[in-house]
């Protein structure tokens, strides 16, 4: 009688919290993803192409006006055959030496390469150009960087010195005259001190990585400024800047890597991509940054693979002004 | 009520505590914050495709679009050799794998043909390789016969998409073409685009005419004549022919130049051994003295939004490059250089002054802040002078003079060069040229 009334109580009880917890689910509509999205393909035609610039104003006297529309860009073909990446006739830069397979790219026909990963590859520069005479050029500083105080290296492998585990302190032996005991305790802490173990307390396999975050970071992992330095240098000779009246001005790339270096994502932080409508200058200088990022000729950059969650995302800021 | 409340106050907590497990187990990510200041400055890789097209024009379109690029020095056109796909290919999206292999980071591809209505249209598009984008398309619309001024118009377009500054291709020159022995020069008023095509010859041979300076419309030249052996400023109408002395005034007229709006001209009229800066109104003839001393004051130029003037003036002592409010007064020397200073010019864009210098037996051409500061020299040469800036300001013309080829004489050529003192180029002239004056953007 009383395990039926246990058991009918549990049953109510269950059924009670049925209700209250799974039928309001079903008190909202559910919302159903649009069936279509519109897409609006232009055409590229005489007739299609919309004019939003104004036709310039005609001239009776010669010569004969132009008159400009804007032509947007031709519609992309819905299967776009994959472009035949023809076989790269002899690159003329041979690749460096990656530290990773790539992660993003598609993998390449390149043997595995097991070398430690290099700072600053060597790469032959590009065929460069002459330059169209431009401001003399600003001194470089010069390059060697003067000793650095670089922030001491904790080398990473070396784990912290275990503590020394306290020393057991045996139960006093009412016999052993205290001083002694506490010099046997000193001899026996003398022995453990300097070796406390052959094998110095190894981390836990399984003890998770030390959250590279906040105060707890470990200095390891941080950039140094040769490093940093490694990447401006990979950079520059992509980054092809136009003379101009850029006071002031910086463009903000905000940019996602890849773990072997490749840029994956760069684009032009958000707080500034009004500015690119509004101002022509801005907008050239930002596209000459982007393709600085996005060119393959200045990549893979070279960072620390040990480090990723120290450069997976950046921020590169450009200076154009600085050039003139 | 209980039953809708119950299930929020769950979810809430489940967020909360999904939130509060993240926070503390994810390691915050750090982002890698760099400061670029140092570039490259070289010329952009470009690959101008011939315009799609039945007839020859739209290889001839590139090939002007292609070296009006080039020239500039920002551009480096690729081999049209190398070219992997064919216009008609080009008329969709590239293949940005094949032109990244040519090494170009900007393609132009276009299309042109006739219309029913006999006007050509032309349209292009410049392609970021790189990026695999669109960065702009447009088209024109014109006569046939004016497709240069077409391309030119495509490539002012290109120039400013990339560089961010208004390009200056479709524009004119005007300038004194010279010929016959020493001493009996001859100089006619001459007129080209300014890549030097469209050659014309605007006076005969009978009438020495000197500082050819373009209206704001590029429709007028003023210029100064010995007609009948007196030099008078001149107003000459290019679609006319039509000339005209310009005032009644007692005395020499020299060195004239259009104010910005284009309704006055502002010269020099020497009266005994000074000469003085006046304007006169273009609509109702009424003159204006705006320097008065016993000084030769010449080479007068107004700035951009007309407000100031520069000119140059030996009242110190030295001839130096002095700057005044429109109305003459505000008077302030600018140039403190060693040597002498002239031939002031405003750029179009208002910061910097143009002038010529004559130190140490040389010359050179130099541009200067109005406020007198940033003076820097862009040519030296025995002998240049005659700057003149390209509507867009990044680049000046001038003339060089040395000695002709037979030894016998001397012989004057066009150079041109960018505001850097860079990319010196020589401009093709079909006899010696001098004094050239660089047209606005043509409308």
């Amino acid at each position: 009688m009383r395990n039926g009334v246990i058991a009918s109580a549990i049953l109510h009880l269950a059924l009670v919290l049925l209700t209250v917890l799974v039928v309001p689910m079903f008190d909202h509509p559910l919302e159903l993803e649009p069936a279509t999205i519109p897409i609006d393909v232009v055409q590229v035609g005489p007739t299609a192409s919309p004019t939003q610039g104004e036709p310039r104003p005609l001239r009776p006297a010669p010569p004969p006006p132009v008159k400009p529309v804007v032509v947007p860009p031709p519609p992309v073909p819905k299967v776009e055959p994959p472009p035949p990446t023809p076989p790269k006739p002899a690159p003329p830069k041979p690749e460096p030496p990656k530290p990773e397979p790539p992660v993003v790219e598609p993998p390449k026909p390149e043997p595995p390469k097991v070398e430690p990963p290099k700072p600053a590859p060597p790469k032959p520069e590009p065929p460069k150009v002459e330059p169209p005479k431009p401001t003399p050029p600003k001194p470089e500083p010069p390059k060697p960087t003067p000793p650095k105080p670089e922030p001491p290296k904790p080398t990473p492998p070396k784990p912290t010195p275990p503590k020394p585990a306290p020393p057991k302190v045996e139960p006093p032996k009412p016999t052993v005259n205290p001083l002694d005991a506490i010099l046997k305790d000193v001899e026996k802490l003398k022995h453990t001190l300097p070796q406390p173990s052959p094998t110095p307390a190894p981390p836990h396999p399984e003890q998770p990585a030390p959250p590279a975050s906040g105060a707890t970071r470990n200095l390891a992992n941080t950039l140094t400024s040769d490093e940093k330095d490694g990447v401006i240098e990979k950079v520059r000779p992509c980054w092809n800047v136009f003379p101009g009246d850029y006071k002031g001005m910086a463009i903000h790339i905000v940019l996602e890597i890849a773990r072997n270096g490749t840029v994956t994502s760069a684009e032009i932080q958000a707080s500034d991509r009004a500015r690119m409508i509004t101002d022509p200058l801005y907008n050239a200088a930002a596209g000459a940054a982007l393709r600085a990022v996005r060119n393959p000729a200045c990549q893979p950059l070279p960072l620390p693979p040990e480090k990723y969650d120290e450069w997976r995302n950046g921020i590169f800021t450009f200076h154009p002004e600085d050039l003139f | 009520m209980m039953a809708t409340f119950l299930p929020r106050v769950w979810s809430g907590f489940g967020a909360v505590l999904v939130l509060t497990i993240l926070t503390v187990t994810a390691p915050a990510r750090a982002d890698l914050n760099l400061d670029l200041t140092h570039g490259t400055i070289q010329p952009i890789p470009i690959a101008v495709t011939p315009f799609f097209g039945t007839s020859d024009t739209g290889q001839r379109l590139a090939s002007v679009v292609s070296a009006d690029l080039e020239r500039s020095g920002y551009f480096r056109p690729v081999d049209p050799t190398a070219f992997v796909q064919d216009p008609a290919a080009l008329q969709g999206v590239p293949r940005f794998a094949d032109w990244k292999l040519l090494q170009a980071q900007a393609l132009v591809t276009g299309a042109a043909a006739v219309q029913p209505d006999g006007q050509l249209r032309v349209e292009f598009r410049l392609w970021d390789v790189v990026a695999e984008q669109q960065l702009t398309g447009l088209a024109f619309m014109s006569t046939p016969d004016n497709w240069r001024r077409v391309a030119h118009k495509v490539a002012d377009a290109i120039f400013k998409r990339i560089t961010g500054v208004n390009g200056y291709f479709d524009s004119r020159i005007v300038y004194i073409a010279e010929s016959g022995p020493a001493l009996k020069r001859q100089k006619r008023l001459a007129i080209m685009d300014q890549d030097g095509e469209r050659h014309q010859f605007l006076t005969n041979d009978n009438t020495l005419v000197l500082t050819p300076r373009f209206s704001p419309n590029s429709q007028e030249i003023t210029y100064l004549s010995y007609y009948g052996g007196k030099p008078r400023v001149y107003l000459f109408n290019i679609e006319t022919g039509r000339q005209q002395v310009l005032g009644d005034f007692p005395g020499m007229t020299y060195a004239p130049r259009f104010s910005p709006d284009g309704g006055k001209v502002i010269m020099s009229l020497s009266g005994g051994a000074n000469s003085n800066i006046y304007t006169l109104d273009l609509q109702t003839r009424h003159q204006t003295q705006l320097t008065d001393g016993p000084s030769i004051d010449t080479s007068a130029s107004y700035s951009p939004d007309g407000r100031q003037i520069a000119f140059e003036s030996d009242r110190g002592g030295t001839q130096q490059i002095y700057v005044m409010n429109a109305d003459g007064s505000g008077l302030k020397r600018i140039s403190f250089g060693a040597g002498r200073y002239g031939g002031p010019v405003w750029s179009p864009t208002g910061e910097y002054i143009a002038f010529t210098k004559l130190a140490g037996g040389r010359f050179a051409i130099g541009v200067i802040h109005p406020d007198g500061s940033g003076e820097r020299t862009l040519v030296e040469a025995y002998h240049a002078e005659g700057p003149t800036w390209a509507p867009n300001g990044r680049v000046l013309m001038f003339f060089r003079e040395g000695s002709s080829a037979d030894g016998r004489g001397k012989s004057a050529s066009l150079f041109a060069v960018n505001l850097f003192g860079g990319n010196e180029r020589r401009v093709t002239t079909p006899v010696d040229a001098s004094d050239p004056a660089w047209s606005p953007l043509l409308p």
